[in-house]
């Protein structure tokens, strides 16, 4: 073989291992598993839209402008929705009454402490045997920051805690950036597209940051990450796993010491927990469709986004790019929704 | 003990050999190799290390000092020294130094196996604890849970790892940032592994490490450790791409050792491996402590079994695979005494601690003399007398020794090969590379690799940014380079569509054909289908009672003569090939006879590689034509025991190479033999033998010439792989034709 020829072999297996199943169930275990008839469905799509949109401009098609940060070049579009996130007030002592965030005390301590009239970790701290570590985990609330009280409740309970959803309230609505990348695979492969929520009073601010080509990619991470840095929390689902190591690994890639260590909710543990009996999977579309009533219209499957960003390089042509940024603004907007929902659940509890 | 009564003890037993039912003379030679006085050297150390050798009763050999000293100078050190010379501490003492000093320091230990690094964790821990140190050493691998895993990076300041998984942490490296940032040490134990297809993997690893590190600020030393090889400077210079400072003189000292080469094929009537386990029986039963190491996990099964049953003392079985709890005890029960007797694997050839025995059985040639020497090196306890016995098989090197006990003793250590202009393996790890940081332009990966990036950039694979080349494909480019293969070619191996295994395209033809027998795993599946286009076997899992092989002809066609060199009249090229090996069908066998021959329908496999050939003046042919010789069956007896040969001469193995011999050759219009690399691109073992052909020449002349049998036999001319079922065949000719061309030498040499 000569070296060409190896180039091209190697071309061959970097290809997606795409296994066809014709259950779905199946499918919604691994994601890179798909559905038969999607899988027809997508790519039809995708050759209907190269059709439509063929010799069309990426801006005017998108109402989005290539913007140049010194970085590089990227396609940047911003809009603003209508929609409020759903942030009801929280108060400390709301959280302080879980006497389990104090070293120490588990479930059968708290129910005494709790019998002899010890509500709240404030009314602990003059008791003779945890005072002291009580005044230690409410100085972290009372002055340590968001972060620091967020700190004490990650080390106590696990991810998909209620007392976390609970916590959120604590912060202001324009404290969040909604996040949701799309990527060339779950490994060491380019972002292509990262969509960002910046809520504000009433509105979502929102954001969308596309790669021009995978030569431009540090250009698109810079002017993301510039208007994140400044939002004290992140909101996401399953972004604690991927999204946001995700990113951060292509910072790193290209240098960057940029990091994403905001406080995060990551929506999908809390879904979980709150519908897992009821739903078949916990992807988001699901959750979307079966507790917000939400309906898609033309959607790309996450699995193929990949390979219509490659027709989209290949033939020049922007179609196949219109359901990858709908479906990416479709999440944050969703993510924004299942937030409130996730609390109203909280409140019926 | 003193040193006389054991040295009366050994001798007594091998004399004593003699004496049994089941000696036939199979004792071929006793070599008495004498020991050497062990040779200290004092070194300033710091009060800790000073107190725990102290407490320890350690006294540091010259090879030891020496290394610590060069370390300490900050110098890359390769020590090539035996097995059990005091490796580990050589290079733990400088890094423990510096961990003592800096309190940020970390060190990164790179093992070839996970079962070695979990082998050396309990040492370093031990030395950890006794320093009281808080070092807090962790195995970083497959096994470790994730908390583990983000507790070892933060806190561990000796990580160890392998090959394997680095080969999939890299792409992660943010996360080692601290470790990177502060790493001052990359210990690579073992290197001598580190050859072949294998070791040219490791070093394009270490390439990926290296930049990966310095990309965060990282400058670490390097400390290599291998068995004794001939070229540990050449060697370690291309694995790691620094100039080394070599320690390869021992001062470990040695016992006397009797050498015993044992040839099974003079007692016709009971098998290698019934002997084997005689040996070890007796020899257990004796009072030595014996360790005897197979080829395979089934013959350690049996072998132990057989002499276990045969001896009034337990006799056990060690290999891979065992739970490490059950290695330990059987590891343990070696040091301290109490087990006398051990049938394994190479799995305690290296590494693992067991102290020295009395008498090491090798059950057929380990394939190299660095893991012979490593096997025999096991045997031998301070200063006290040892035996080693090398127990022959019926193949043609194993023969060949037992014939000429000289050249044993007289050959050097082999050269370890490393080929790093292999495109085949320099791609994938461009690719692997260029994933994790962008390729900039003055690094040796772009320079050395310009061709296949411009190959890789047109396929639009990697991409050409302001910041360096990055990569942009759909999948993790470490999921499609293996450490171990060189073919980009790959086929899967599907059962009940769940992935069982892959294999290059050459093996899915020997081993997957349709109808073929697949083993894996001790397992046996039947091929129901292969599948070309989409690269897939289709298997089912069926209990067999008989196995295929398939028979193959390889056509050769030379596309490039590089180097000529005449010798007498024979005329020897070195060049680039291309071979086409056509699978027209195969034999289905039941205990070793054809029980059916079916045919296949499969597309010649191509691939271009390095050859030696070696042309044949008309007029010697003509000659024996005269005199009514089978020139074809003399070529073909040629081309096989060179194959067999090769291993003697450049560290291989028989597979690694193919041979093809014609009585005309359509490029060269001359008698031809030809060795070609079997790997595509070629590995540089061919390169060797053109080097070394006079040598190679001589020793296959020796190896017919000196074979009992009359007309040709496994032990010198038959080859195992042979796609004509070992015909035409002549032993007599080729023996004429090799005496015409090695003629010259001979008269040398007598």
């Amino acid at each position: 073989m000569d070296i060409g020829d190896l180039a091209e072999s190697i071309k061959e297996r970097l290809g997606v291992d795409r296994e066809v199943v014709d259950d779905e169930e199946e499918a919604s275990i691994r994601s890179s598993k798909v559905v038969r008839g999607d899988l027809c469905d997508a790519r039809e799509l995708r050759d209907r839209l190269v059709d439509e949109y063929c010799g069309c401009d990426l801006e005017e098609v998108f109402g989005c402008s290539l913007v140049e940060n010194g970085y590089g070049e990227f396609f940047h579009k911003e809009e603003v929705v209508d929609s409020c996130l759903c942030c009801p007030s929280c108060s400390v002592e709301d959280v302080l009454c879980d006497l389990k965030l104090v070293y120490g005390i588990g479930v059968s301590r708290e129910r005494e402490l709790k019998e002899e009239g010890y509500e709240s970790i404030r009314e602990l701290i003059d008791h003779d045997r945890w005072g002291g570590r009580a005044r230690e985990t409410l100085e972290k609330f009372d002055s340590g920051g968001l972060d620091s009280g967020l700190d004490v409740i990650s080390r106590w309970k696990s991810s998909s805690d209620p007392l976390f959803l609970k916590y959120s309230g604590f912060y202001d609505v324009g404290d969040f950036g909604i996040l949701d990348i799309e990527t060339m695979g779950l490994g060491a492969q380019p972002v292509i597209l990262i969509g960002l929520g910046l809520p504000m009073d009433g509105c979502i601010e929102f954001h969308q940051f596309l790669l021009k080509d995978f030569d431009q990619e540090l250009a698109a991470l810079k002017s993301f990450y510039d208007k994140i840095r400044d939002r004290k929390a992140v909101l996401t689902f399953n972004g604690k796993s991927f999204d946001v190591p995700f990113l951060e690994r292509r910072f790193s890639f290209y240098g960057e010491d940029w990091s994403l260590d905001q406080s995060h909710f990551d929506l999908y543990h809390f879904s979980k927990r709150a519908f897992g009996d009821e739903l078949p999977n916990y992807k988001l579309n699901t959750i979307e469709r079966e507790v917000l009533g939400i309906e898609r219209d033309i959607d790309v499957p996450s699995s193929m986004v990949p390979e219509f960003y490659k027709t989209y390089r290949e033939e020049d042509n922007p179609g196949p790019l219109i359901p990858i940024l709908r479906h990416n603004k479709q999440d944050i907007l969703t993510l924004n929704s299942l937030l409130s929902e996730l609390k109203e659940e909280l409140v019926d509890e | 003990m003193n040193k006389v009564q054991q040295t009366d003890k050994i001798m007594d037993a091998i004399e004593g050999v003699r004496g049994s039912g089941w000696y036939r003379e199979q004792i071929e030679e006793i070599r008495e190799l004498p020991g050497e006085e062990p040779e200290f050297e004092e070194v300033e150390l710091k009060d800790e290390i000073r107190e725990y050798l102290d407490r320890n009763g350690i006294d540091l050999y010259t090879h030891q000092a020496r290394c610590i000293e060069e370390v300490r100078g900050g110098k890359d050190v390769v020590l090539s020294t035996p097995t059990a010379s005091g490796k580990t501490l050589a290079f733990n003492i400088p890094v423990f130094e510096d961990l003592i000093e800096d309190k940020d320091a970390r060190a990164l230990y790179i093992y070839p196996t996970k079962a070695l690094s979990n082998d050396q964790l309990e040492s370093i821990k031990e030395m950890d604890d006794e320093l009281g140190l808080d070092v807090d050493p962790g195995v970083y691998d497959g096994d470790t849970s994730r908390g583990a895993k983000r507790k070892i990076r933060e806190s561990s300041r000796v990580i160890l790892t392998n090959p394997y998984g680095l080969h999939h942490y890299l792409p992660w490296h943010n996360k080692w940032k601290n470790v990177f940032k502060n790493l001052e040490y990359i210990v690579l134990d073992e290197v001598h592994q580190y050859r072949g297809v294998f070791g040219s993997n490791i070093a394009f690893l270490v390439r990926r490490l290296k930049r990966v590190v310095e990309h965060y600020g990282g400058s670490p030393q390097f400390i290599l450790s291998s068995a004794t090889i001939a070229n540990p400077g050449e060697f370690s210079k291309k694995l790691v791409g620094r100039d080394f400072e070599v320690v390869s003189r021992d001062g470990s000292g040695s016992g006397k050792k009797y050498f015993v080469f044992w040839n099974p094929l003079e007692y016709e009537d009971q098998s290698i491996h019934v002997q084997t386990s005689n040996l070890l029986s007796y020899m257990v039963d004796g009072g030595l402590q014996t360790l005897c190491f197979t080829v395979s996990r089934k013959m350690a099964e049996l072998i132990s079994k057989w002499s276990d049953e045969s001896s009034d003392k337990k006799i056990m079985a060690y290999r891979a695979g065992y739970k490490p709890r059950e290695r330990r005890i059987i590891e343990q029960g070696l040091r301290e005494g109490e087990v006398r007797g051990v049938a394994s694997t190479n799995a305690l050839e290296v590494g693992v601690d067991i102290g020295g025995l009395d008498v090491v059985l090798m059950s057929g040639y380990p394939g190299t003399m660095i893991s012979t020497w490593q096997q025999a090196g096991r045997a031998g306890r301070g200063n006290d007398a040892s035996a080693a016995f090398l127990i022959a098989f019926e193949n043609p090197l194993d023969q060949y020794y037992m014939n000429h006990p000289d050249r044993f003793f007289e050959k050097s250590h082999e050269h370890a090969i490393i080929d790093l202009d292999n495109s085949n393996i320099a791609i994938g790890h461009l690719l692997c590379a260029a994933s994790e940081l962008p390729l900039k332009e003055n690094e040796w990966l772009t320079q050395n690799n310009q061709e296949e990036l411009n190959h890789l950039k047109n396929e639009d694979i990697l991409h050409e940014t302001p910041n360096g080349v990055v990569y942009g494909g759909e999948k993790r480019p470490a999921e499609i380079v293996e450490l171990n293969n060189i073919s980009q070619d790959i086929i899967k191996i599907i059962l009940n569509g769940k992935l069982l295994g892959t294999m290059d395209r050459a093996q899915a033809y020997r081993e997957a054909h349709e109808n073929a027998v697949y083993m894996h795993q001790g397992e046996t599946y039947v091929v129901q289908e292969l599948d070309l286009d989409d690269k897939v076997a289709y298997v089912k899992k069926r209990e067999v009672d008989y196995y295929t092989e398939p028979q193959s002809q390889t056509d050769i066609k030379i596309n490039e003569k590089q180097e000529t060199k005449t010798h007498k009249n024979l005329k020897i090229n070195l060049g680039n090939v291309e071979v086409s090996e056509f699978y027209l069908k195969y034999k289905i066998m039941e205990n070793d006879k054809v029980i059916a021959t079916e045919p296949l329908d499969l597309p010649p496999i191509n691939f271009k590689t390095e050859s030696t050939w070696i042309t044949i003046p008309k007029e010697t042919i003509r000659e024996l034509e005269e005199k009514d010789m089978d020139i074809e069956g003399g070529l073909h007896a040629i081309e096989h025991a060179m194959i067999a040969m090769a291993p003697y001469h450049a560290m291989c193995d028989r597979w690694d190479l193919g041979g093809v011999s014609t009585k005309n050759h359509t490029d060269t219009q001359k008698p031809t033999i030809f060795l070609y690399d079997a790997y595509e691109g070629g590995i540089g073992i061919t390169e060797k033998c053109y080097q070394l052909i006079n040598e190679l020449l001589q020793t296959t002349y020796e190896l017919i010439k000196d074979c009992d049998c009359e007309n040709g036999c496994p032990s010198c001319i038959y080859s195992p792989k042979c796609g004509n079922d070992n015909e035409p065949l002549d032993k007599q000719t080729a023996l004429t034709i090799l005496k015409k061309l090695t003629k010259n030498q001979n008269k040398k040499t007598t």
